[in-house]
């Protein structure tokens, strides 16, 4: 089942002024509900402005949005549309504003005219998905939790509207490597638990990389590739001509090549290189097929520095 | 004499009502002219605060730092150790003061009364080291976020500082954008410029030549990227391994050996390679 339709879809901001800026360009693309889209793109190219159409925040000029049969174009429904799309934007622990993480989260349910014992149990449920127990933290003050603890709470405030599709934007920035393990993580979860469809907007080909089934890329406001991790990253010259960065496995592949050693392009994570390299040390370096297929001999002892001449 | 001291320094702030934070406790460290290190630890851990130590935005609550030997509480040598030591910070748009490019570059020197000649030929050399000089007299508002942080650091550079501190100052940018300023401060550390840089981006920390980890206020490892990422600093202050030592250590459990410790692509590439051909 369709869960995002995009069709034909422009916006220039500005219009008739001598700022006038194209900021999307005739985009087109379907989602399938389940699928975990990276939005990529330098900034500037559109990413941000796309989102925005997903929910109606952005009214429409060209173009037709639909989401869950839900059409941006139609005042009737912005309402569920806003419902049905969650959007997390960057640094949306800006966003918390009530005395309470429990209230704060609640905020989103109750404009949703729910009856107050609906809204208790998302507001639970979305607190134990995003581990902020609710015995722990429903009365505290959302400013006084640590920094990866408001983003979680600040998420918790989507999460307990139960949108089927999850839009994220640039959702690890500015966190420390623990923090961002910890929302990585988390996305993983509420796409198993909540939303089963995520766009994720992010800068990092190497988290793009790891959970993303799909790549929408954009450029100067058009789609410039569209299709999985391994077949956007693969393709070398596309990518390149699109401005995509490869993410660090795919660079170490590259350099790997130009000393000799030959690996599948479709290397995209650290382990599948990691798979490689071993199947190429035990002389399987002939396959080309799939890299993530390459998981024999990983713990092979027996083999080790054989025939190196280190 | 070493061109950053920082003595046993302690730093605490008010939460209101009586209650303090003690962001640091018992600092040490010294700098020589030229390093080029990266300042990591969780979010909290008294990184940013230690980097508004370095040029008097705060005076410590205990022990002292000395800037070229002169103490950042000495009031009458604010502006002369602000001048020292330029700060460049995360967000660009929260940097620029004038909408053309090279007037909020010479904001700093016509601050401090430097004559207008010289303040041209600083400007001059400051966007040349950036590469913006052709767009000299252009808006700041049209430029790109990794333009606008170099136009930042030329700023800072028209102050003719002699320590830079990066405060996070990549985290906002695209990997385009994250290159361009990786590039210009590896260029002005070649220049002499000592740099600091604050980042939660372990490739770039791994490229510092040392490595300070804080945790909780407090120092608990200071080396090379090798002797840090090799320390079990690691997971006390929520650090993950740079990708080419994450890499390094998935070939290891598939019975590759690296003789010395992996932190960069070069490493690891070479690492590769000796031992399989």
């Amino acid at each position: 089942m369709l869960a995002i339709e995009v069709k034909n879809l422009s916006y220039t901001y500005s219009r008739k002024t001598p700022y006038e800026k194209r900021a999307l360009d005739n985009v087109c693309f379907a989602v399938e509900e389940g699928e975990f889209v990276g939005l990529i793109g330098c900034t500037g190219s559109g990413k941000s402005t796309l989102i925005q159409h997903l929910n109606g925040l952005v009214k429409l000029q060209e173009g037709e949005v639909t989401v869950k049969g839900l059409k941006a174009s139609d005042k009737n429904s912005l309402r569920q549309l806003r419902f049905t799309v969650g959007m997390v934007f960057q640094y949306p622990e800006y966003q918390l504003f009530e005395d309470t993480v429990a209230k704060d989260i609640a905020f989103g349910p109750k404009n949703m005219k729910l009856d107050k014992a609906e809204i208790d149990r998302r507001v639970r449920r979305a607190m134990e998905v995003v581990g902020l127990p609710y015995d722990e933290f429903a009365s505290r003050s959302p400013f006084e939790l640590s920094g990866g603890e408001k983003r979680r709470a600040a998420i918790a405030g989507v999460i307990a509207m139960e949108p089927s599709v999850l839009v994220l934007d640039e959702p690890v920035a500015g966190l420390d490597p623990a923090g961002r393990k910890e929302i990585l993580d988390l996305i993983v979860r509420l796409k198993e638990q909540v939303s089963p469809t995520v766009v994720m907007v992010s800068h990092y080909m190497d988290d793009i990389a790891a959970l993303a089934t799909r790549i929408i890329a954009l450029r100067d406001g058009k789609v410039v590739a569209d299709g999985s991790p391994k077949d956007v990253f693969g393709d070398r010259e596309k990518a390149r001509e699109a401005g995509i960065d490869l993410p660090f496995a795919a660079r170490i592949a590259d350099r790997l090549a130009e000393r000799g050693i030959a690996l599948d392009k479709r290397i995209i994570t650290p382990v599948e290189l990691a798979d490689a390299l071993a199947a190429y040390r035990d002389g399987k370096g002939a396959e080309t097929d799939g890299a993530s297929d390459a998981k024999d001999g990983a713990d092979d002892g027996s083999a080790t520095e054989g025939g190196s001449g280190v | 004499m070493p061109q950053i001291e920082v003595n046993n320094v302690g730093y605490a702030y008010r939460l209101g009502e009586g209650q303090t934070v003690r962001a640091l406790r018992g600092v040490s460290f010294t700098v020589e002219r030229g390093e080029y290190i990266a300042l990591v630890g969780m979010n909290g851990s008294g990184k940013s605060t230690l980097a508004k130590l370095l040029n008097g935005l705060y005076v410590p609550s205990a022990g002292d730092v000395l800037i070229d030997g002169v103490n950042t509480r000495d009031e009458e040598r604010t502006f002369d150790i602000r001048r020292k030591v330029g700060m460049v910070f995360q967000n660009p748009d929260n940097q620029m003061v004038a909408t053309i490019i090279e007037d909020d570059v010479a904001f700093g020197p016509e601050n401090v009364g430097v004559p207008r000649e010289e303040i041209v030929e600083r400007v001059n050399e400051a966007l040349e080291a950036v590469g913006m000089t052709q767009f000299r007299t252009r808006s700041a508002s049209k430029l790109s976020g990794g333009q606008k942080q170099r136009v930042a650091i030329a700023g800072v550079l028209a102050m003719r500082p002699d320590i830079i501190v990066f405060d996070e100052s990549t985290s906002m940018l695209d990997p385009e954008g994250r290159r361009e300023i990786l590039a210009v401060a590896r260029k002005l550390n070649d220049g002499g410029i000592t740099v600091i840089t604050i980042t939660h981006n372990m490739d770039e920390a791994a490229q510092a030549d040392r490595i300070i980890a804080l945790r909780k206020g407090r120092i608990v490892a200071d080396g090379t990227p090798k002797e840090v990422f090799a320390s079990a600093a690691v997971a006390e202050c929520g650090l993950m391994l740079p990708p080419a030592a994450e890499t390094a250590r998935l070939l290891a459990e598939r019975g590759f050996s690296f003789p010395d410790a992996v932190t960069t692509e070069d490493e690891l590439v070479e690492g590769i390679c000796s031992q399989s051909k």
